[in-house]
């Protein structure tokens, strides 16, 4: 029984998902291999993917859905060959895990409709920055992506109470949106954004609007 | 009124479009996630192969997609358009609503009419679909919205 782990992120080797995979392979302790849907063609990947045992495809969220290099990917592939298993794990920016609800569904019914045994859709939101933090703000998202990737290599599966753990909160409780708004009103989390900008040299120009009608209304 | 017409599905005229991005016959780059339209270069895409529909999308009072149905969800080089809109919001996050929401960039956008052509392999695909493209107009801030089967635009349902 063999495992493909495709990477759905644009970024590849330099993205959260690459990430998220790295932990998993390690609490794994296999090497299973991965490809990278931002090197190949869909069409060569797609073939790929159908000699695999079990595929499990980690991407972030993006508008809501699969970047549009995995939804190339999804048109390219074939219907599952018996037996075949498919899982998956969406990374997102946004804190709540409702954010993904449309592609939860939409892959829940694409692995259905394809024929593939489903191993289900873990979440994680609030993954924008990952890839920014000191590794030990990440210890827990490790912690639990090693124990996801430990418990798939022992049974096959992915471990629910872990993936609870992942997928956190589902909505924003409405006193917390409150004081999240609070922080957005008085401009305290634009701190980390206002940082880019200054390192970049457009400080001023964060807010531009460079395809606006030159004669203002 | 400045209409702009994002079009997959061939054979159906829009008659005043000022401008017409055809995703049949252009191709489209990927957005590469790199953040370069927050961070580096704020509301432009570090590829410049969608400028001129970009000027036109903003400067737009409406935006009609004939758009159609693959895999029972939006196509991926439509998917990878959505991508590539997100210039034009901040990466700013609004909870306003009791949800994360980007903040516009923009003072205006275009109302949006979708009209899908193709088939589902279920009702709850369509509803999928239709639920699915309403939320993105939502999170991009579009004021009104009308997501329909290509025949009710066929029999004159347009008129917003």
């Amino acid at each position: 029984m063999n495992t493909l782990i495709i990477n759905g992120s644009p970024r590849g080797q330099t993205g959260n998902s690459e990430i998220f995979i790295r932990r998993f392979i390690s609490g794994a302790g296999q090497d299973y291999p991965v490809r990278y849907v931002v090197k190949e063609s869909a069409e060569e990947l797609a073939l790929t993917i159908a000699q695999a045992d079990t595929l499990l495809i980690f991407m972030p969220l993006y508008v809501h859905a699969m970047p549009g290099i995995v939804m190339k990917l999804f048109e390219q592939m074939t219907p599952a060959k018996t037996g075949q298993r498919i899982g998956f794990v969406v990374q997102a920016g946004f804190v709540e895990g409702a954010q993904a609800r449309f592609l939860v569904r939409y892959l829940n019914a694409f692995a259905e409709r394809m024929g593939y045994e489903n191993l289900g859709v873990v979440t994680k939101g609030d993954a924008a920055g990952i890839s920014f933090l000191p590794d030990y703000m990440n210890k827990k998202l490790f912690r639990h992506l090693q124990a996801l990737g430990a418990y798939y290599a022992g049974y096959g599966q992915f471990h629910k109470e872990t993936a609870a753990l992942l997928a956190g909160m589902y909505e924003i409780p409405p006193r917390k949106a409150k004081v999240y708004e609070f922080l957005h009103r008085t401009g305290i989390n634009h701190i980390f954004w206002h940082k880019f900008w200054r390192d970049n040299g457009v400080f001023e120009q964060g807010l531009d609007q460079p395809f606006a009608s030159v004669i203002s209304d | 009124m400045k209409t702009v017409v994002i079009r997959e599905v061939d054979g159906i005229d829009i008659p005043d479009a000022a401008f017409v991005l055809d995703l049949n016959r252009r191709e489209i780059r990927d957005c590469a996630g790199c953040w370069s339209c927050w961070q580096k270069t704020p509301g432009r895409c570090a590829f410049k192969d969608l400028d001129d529909f970009y000027t036109a999308f903003i400067q737009a009072d409406k935006a009609v997609f004939l758009i159609g149905v693959s895999c029972d969800f939006v196509s991926g080089r439509l998917k990878t358009l959505f991508d590539r809109l997100i210039p034009h919001f901040l990466p700013y996050t609004t909870y306003k609503t009791g949800e994360s929401m980007h903040v516009p960039r923009y003072d205006h956008y275009p109302d949006i009419e979708v009209f899908y052509q193709g088939t589902f392999s279920s009702e709850e695909a369509r509803h999928l679909y239709e639920e699915y493209l309403d939320r993105v107009f939502y999170q991009f801030h579009i004021q009104k919205t009308i997501i329909k089967p290509v025949e009710e635009y066929m029999q004159g349902g347009a008129a917003v």
